[in-house]
């Protein structure tokens, strides 16, 4: 069913979008201000050695030879070399992208799993006095910026009753034997719990909203009134039936919403002291650390992009009324 | 997504000026239509009542802030009155720089209005226009435009904000220019669609055969159509914008002269009044709170408009 | 005492030290000024003065400091009709506008390197000085200047660097707003506190790290806050021996032939004894029985290779010390090294041999061919896979980067092996949460305190097994002016600009700094106590001696409160 050629045309235009973020991002940090010589300079270099730097960074180039270096390497999959660490751009971003997935993948996990089904617990109940105060629950939750949910969290939990960490990933003693242990440890596991239950404070309220209203949408149609005729109990009419068939435009809208999560990480990872690739992009870019920033920029950007390009397909795939190639 | 509130008038094209009547005849009927299923729903209600709270407490804060929002507070022996708990010259206390809290919180509410109106708007300006004009003409104009929607949605929020403001200057203007460059994304690709299905109407293509231009026929027989989608996403855009503007705030991003409820935040936290000060911390976190949840129930509101399969029977 | 210049004789009579300003708690910071304006009236336009820029750090950087920067601006604006505007940028972008001249004042705090004053007396005030983007340009200053890095006597050296310190008095380009004291805590139920040693660098001093006593189990392993852990750690990168945090790994993990002592004496540590044969000609030889990390003997060839790589490869960060100053070293024994001085250098020991790390020879030598870094050694990655090897009383453990970073103590060193097993350096972000990781133990002790004194020392009395022990660094916090823009390049402006900030010191240090910080009227902390002149001259009286001053020298203010520049002179 899915078309050969449309597939081919959608993902060529994903790959130019990619590449057209790219060079936005090229362009903007070359706008910041301060440059990258001022975080890794020191006071006391002379104004030869400054060049040197500066040539041995390839800055000295004209500003459109750079930007074709960039992009050629860009297709061979090179990031570069940090400025500032002198690693290697990709090992020291993906480093810190699993550490930012970790949190944000188990945090949407455990939302939408937990959103969905009081989403369709509320649809059932639509029209009451309780699924009113449930609503209204649940908007304030979502309303409730997550930096300060966080710090109020953080505070109560860690603080005042000592019963996780103050943030951070590790234990001060724990050791690993491997990438695998280090983020099955127990440990890890205890790090996790404050700022994966702050996210998921905030992150249920879309998918709980979404089911419910599928749900209700769901509900008026015939086959549920057949099942009502057949004599089925509500449990499995809600569950059977109607939910089955609500939930399939909340998992497309997974997809989209990781993307845009994704961004607003840095806040979660600035309260919990989450050494996450959030605040390691906004650090980069204010010590113009070219590399480092583009790179990690790039990689949200290619999340967000191609976790569209999924939802897209879902949904085409999913959704018999939406043809495909278009018109 | 439904345009019943339209389709049911007849169309036939007439004089440019029965056409303009005609649409501002559906504007009203349509608004009217909405403001009565608006007003059935009393959280929405309640939420218009939230929003007209505090945009009447930004009209009015400047003439009855009791201090300037840096104005020192001394104590009797000359120092600073520094964290002092509610009193009743200072019912929300003062900050680690002695400055009063509730004198800040008032004058925050006109930055979290200002953004989050004018935040909205902007949203739905450029949202709506831009998926009008996709949704209609299609082919190309389509192509291009969703290919650039495809590629603004590529560029993470919060981080591109930061570097915007850091190259821009720290001001609130920046961050409404952010929020207005990122978000109308999601406004223009639904208002996109609903077009689609609005222009294969009958009606539409009547306008068409008759010889109206394409401006009005986007002016006056999509746009009423789209009109509540937009609202709706203007409403939600709202509470976007304000928390957008107040993370950007906390992460010390803001800008230090304006007293927002970000900035505010931010300060408690950078100076460690976290666990201290409830009396800073507190008001400003559900000043946003309410709010946004205000935005969150006139969208909501809307959305039975939009919806009627949501409406409460 | 006080001799005034030429230009600042008018203003003598203001400047006498100890009258304060009783009516004004304020020292004249927020209060109404009362001082008898020169006001005039029909001032023409092109004689107001106009907006001037002050560049600041952002407040969520470092509020204190930018809380003080806005309250004098606040002050210079009410009370001296100077629209002086507070801008904060983050601090990449402070840097490189102080470098391109684009400010009129600019603050942070700066600190002479190992107790030396020659990085404040030469490189920041010399007309040649490669931090003096202020343009000041004093003749007899300049010969100070470059007299005092030549001198090899102290006590002659010592006497040019106080009339240095006069003429900086009296011309001030700097105006210092405190000579911060820092209080650090750590967990006395762990350590013995009489085994603490607490310097210019805090806690995180070597002498400190390798003396401490663990009293219980927890003591063992000595766990801090070190912000972050995730830099360079190249010990030839910029990032590796400038001011930035990487300081402290790269000083543990290596030895020196020489280190400041608790004092900020320079005090001989892998070297055994040295001698000057003549002005040009250094003599070391260093002690025996000193061992790498892994095994290898640590000898004066290490030593020769890796003056030789610097001076070779010139990274950016030695040129000053080592390439400038070097002329060649040669090996005299096992264990003994000759070093010829391009000219008589002062300094040489506290900032060339106190600053170069012994590099293992046969380690290095591998690793440049190895990442084809030939050119650029100070670009060889430093990883688990390719740990640090030095020969300092700590090794390279394990980095998770970004989030802990551990050294195990090296027990084999020759002599400083410590007396814990091991230092972990864990950030956290916040400041509250460094905070009560010390009350809940997790800390054994604050490498850095960013946060509030009072706070911090308030917990500290509350929590039994805590203790706090302060030290006023070797630094200041000051304010830089530009001398090329008016009103700065006016010495009586400057000296005004300096009572102001008299005036608001009190303030500063009760209010933003709750105590912790002293008066301060000298480039050159008092810490520093041979270097240090107390007769420095300053400016007081807050906003009335800065009124007195200007009107002496011309400058008049309109009905509106505006200044204006004395007659004659036209500026932005």
């Amino acid at each position: 069913m899915v078309n050969k050629r449309y597939l081919a045309r959608r993902f060529l235009l994903m790959v130019i979008s990619i590449f057209t973020v790219a060079t936005i991002l090229f362009f903007l940090f070359r706008m910041v201000p301060g440059g990258p010589m001022s975080a890794i300079m020191s006071p006391r270099m002379t104004e030869a050695a400054r060049q040197r730097v500066i040539e041995n960074f390839g800055l000295n180039e004209p500003l459109w030879k750079q930007y074709l270096l960039y992009m050629w390497q860009l297709l061979h999959l090179n990031l570069g070399q940090s400025f500032y660490y002198g690693q290697t751009v990709k090992t020291l971003i993906l480093d810190r992208f699993y550490n930012t997935m970790a949190l944000m993948l188990t945090a949407f996990l455990i939302s939408y799993t937990v959103g969905i089904y009081l989403g369709a617990q509320l649809g059932w109940i639509r029209g009451t006095s309780k699924e009113r105060a449930g609503m209204l629950v649940v908007l304030l939750v979502r309303s409730t910026p997550v930096f300060w949910t966080g710090m109020i969290v953080l505070y109560v939990f860690a603080f005042k009753l000592n019963l996780f960490p103050l943030g951070g990933m590790r234990g001060v003693g724990a050791q690993y034997s491997g990438p695998v242990s280090k983020f099955l440890s127990v440990d890890f596991l205890y790090h996790l719990v404050l700022p994966v239950f702050t996210l998921c404070t905030y992150y249920t309220g879309l998918p709980l909203l979404l089911m419910r209203n599928n749900l209700l949408e769901v509900l008026s149609e015939d086959y549920i009134d057949t099942a009502r005729a057949k004599g089925l109990t509500n449990r499995r009419i809600l569950f059977r039936h109607a939910a089955r068939n609500a939930v399939l435009p909340v998992v497309t809208a997974f997809a989209i919403a990781i993307g845009f999560a994704v961004g607003g990480q840095v806040l979660i990872e600035t309260v919990f002291s989450w050494p996450g690739l959030g605040r390691e992009m906004v650090k980069a870019s204010l010590r113009s650390d070219y590399p480092v920033a583009q790179g990690a920029f790039l990689l949200l950007s290619t999340i967000v992009i191609s976790m569209n390009f999924f939802a897209d397909l879902a949904y085409t795939y999913l959704d018999p009324r939406v043809r495909l190639g278009g018109t | 997504m439904s345009g019943e509130t339209s389709s049911s008038v007849a169309h036939s094209e007439g004089e440019p000026s029965q056409g303009w009547r005609r649409f501002f005849e559906n504007l009203r009927n349509s608004a009217r239509e909405q403001a009565h299923i608006f007003a059935q729903s009393r959280m929405a209600v309640a939420g218009l009542v939230i929003l007209i709270f505090y945009v009447v407490i930004a009209l009015i804060s400047p003439y009855i802030v009791p201090y300037g929002p840096y104005e020192r507070i001394y104590t009797d022996a000359g120092g600073w009155a520094k964290l002092q708990p509610p009193s009743l010259a200072h019912p929300l206390g003062t900050t680690e720089s002695a400055y009063d809290v509730l004198s800040q919180l008032l004058l925050g509410a006109r930055i979290a209005m200002f953004v989050g109106l004018l935040g909205a708007f902007m949203v739905a300006i450029i949202g709506t226009t831009v998926g009008l004009v996709a949704g209609y003409y299609g082919g190309w104009v389509d192509e291009i435009v969703m290919r650039i929607v495809d590629v603004l949605y590529g560029l993470p929020f919060i981080p591109f904000v930061i570097v915007l403001v850091t190259v821009l200057g720290a001001s609130v203007w920046n961050i409404i220019l952010g929020i207005s460059l990122l978000y109308w994304l999601s406004t223009a690709r639904v208002v996109r669609s609903e077009v689609l299905t609005v222009r294969e109407r009958p009606y539409v293509e009547a306008a068409e055969a008759a010889g109206a231009s394409d401006f009005r026929i986007m002016a006056v027989h999509i746009l009423p159509n789209v009109i509540p989608l937009a609202a709706l996403y203007a409403a939600i855009a709202v509470g976007y914008s304000i928390v957008a503007q107040a993370s950007i705030a906390f992460l010390g991003f803001g800008d230090p002269t304006i007293p927002s409820w970000g900035v505010m935040l931010q300060r408690a936290f950078v100076t460690q009044s976290f666990g201290t000060a409830w009396w800073w911390v507190f008001p400003p976190g559900l000043s946003i709170t309410m709010v946004v949840t205000g935005a969150y129930l006139v969208g909501r509101g809307y959305e039975e408009v939009v919806n009627p399969q949501l409406q409460e029977k | 005492m006080r001799k005034m210049g030429a230009a600042g004789a008018a203003v003598g009579s203001v400047s006498i030290a100890g009258c304060s300003d009783q009516t004004n708690p304020d020292g004249g910071g927020e209060g109404t000024g009362t001082g008898s304006k020169n006001v005039e009236s029909d001032l023409p336009e092109e004689r107001k003065i106009g907006e001037k820029v002050h560049v600041s750090n952002t407040e969520r950087y470092y509020a204190a400091r930018y809380q003080a920067n806005a309250l004098v601006d606040k002050t210079f604006r009410d009370e001296l009709g100077v629209p002086v505007q507070t801008k904060p940028v983050e601090i990449t972008v402070l840097v490189s506008r102080e470098q391109e001249g684009d400010f009129h004042l600019v603050t942070y705090n700066w600190t002479a390197s190992n107790g030396d004053p020659d990085g404040i007396i030469y490189d920041r005030f010399h007309k040649n000085g490669s931090l003096n983007y202020y343009g000041f340009n004093n003749q007899r200053y300049n010969e100070l200047a470059a007299g005092q890095r030549r001198e090899t006597d102290e006590d002659a050296r010592q006497e040019m660097v106080h009339e240095a310190q006069k003429i900086l008095g009296e011309q001030r380009p700097e105006n210092q707003y405190l000579y911060n004291v820092t209080p650090y805590a750590f967990n006395s139920d762990a350590i013995d506190p009489d085994s603490i040693v607490v310097n210019d660098k805090g806690l995180r001093n070597i002498w400190n790290y390798t003396q401490m006593e663990p009293t219980n189990e927890n003591g063992r392993v000595v766990v801090t806050n070190n912000w972050d852990p995730s830099d360079q750690l190249n010990p030839l990168h910029l990032n590796a021996i400038g001011p930035s945090r990487n300081w402290t790994p790269t000083r543990f993990m290596h030895d020196f032939l020489f280190r400041p002592d608790p004092d900020l004496q320079m005090t001989p540590w892998a070297a055994k004894e040295y001698e000057y044969t003549d002005g040009t000609t250094l003599d070391v030889t260093m002690k025996e029985g000193m061992t790498f990390h892994d095994g290898e003997s640590v000898t004066a060839d290490d030593v020769v290779y890796t003056f030789n790589l610097i001076m070779e490869t010139e990274p950016p960060a030695y040129i000053n010390n080592v390439v400038q100053t070097t002329e060649s070293v040669e090996k005299t024994g096992e264990l003994g090294v000759r070093f010829n001085l391009t000219e008589a250098y002062a300094p040489y020991i506290a900032l060339t041999l106190g600053m170069v790390p012994i590099l293992p020879e046969h380690v290095w030598e591998q690793r440049i061919s190895e990442t084809g870094n030939e050119e650029a050694p100070w670009k060889v990655p430093v990883n688990d896979d390719m740990p640090i090897v030095g020969s300092g009383p700590f090794e390279y453990g394990t980095w998770d980067q970004a989030s802990r970073f551990r050294m195990p103590a090296f027990k084999e060193h020759a002599f400083a092996a410590p007396n814990i097993d091991a230092r972990v350096q864990n950030p956290l972000s916040t400041r509250d949460a460094e905070m009560e990781a010390m009350i809940q133990g997790d800390y054994i002790l604050l490498d850095y305190w960013f946060g509030s004194p009072r706070q911090l020392s308030n917990t500290v009395d509350e929590q039994d097994h805590l203790s706090m022990v302060q030290n006023s660094g070797q630094g200041r916090q000051a304010t830089w002016v530009n001398m090329e823009r008016p009103p700065f390049d006016d010495v009586a402006f400057r000296q005004a600009t300096n009572a102001l900030i008299t005036g608001v010191q009190p303030t500063i240090i009760e209010e933003l700094y709750d105590g912790f910080g002293n008066e301060a009227i000298s480039p050159i902390n008092p810490t520093l106590k041979f270097w240090h002149n107390p007769d420095t001259p300053y400016f007081e009286n807050g906003v009335e001696g800065a009124i007195t001053i200007l009107n002496d020298a011309g400058y008049a203010w309109n009905e509106d409160g505006e200044l204006h520049y004395p007659e004659g002179k036209t500026g932005e």
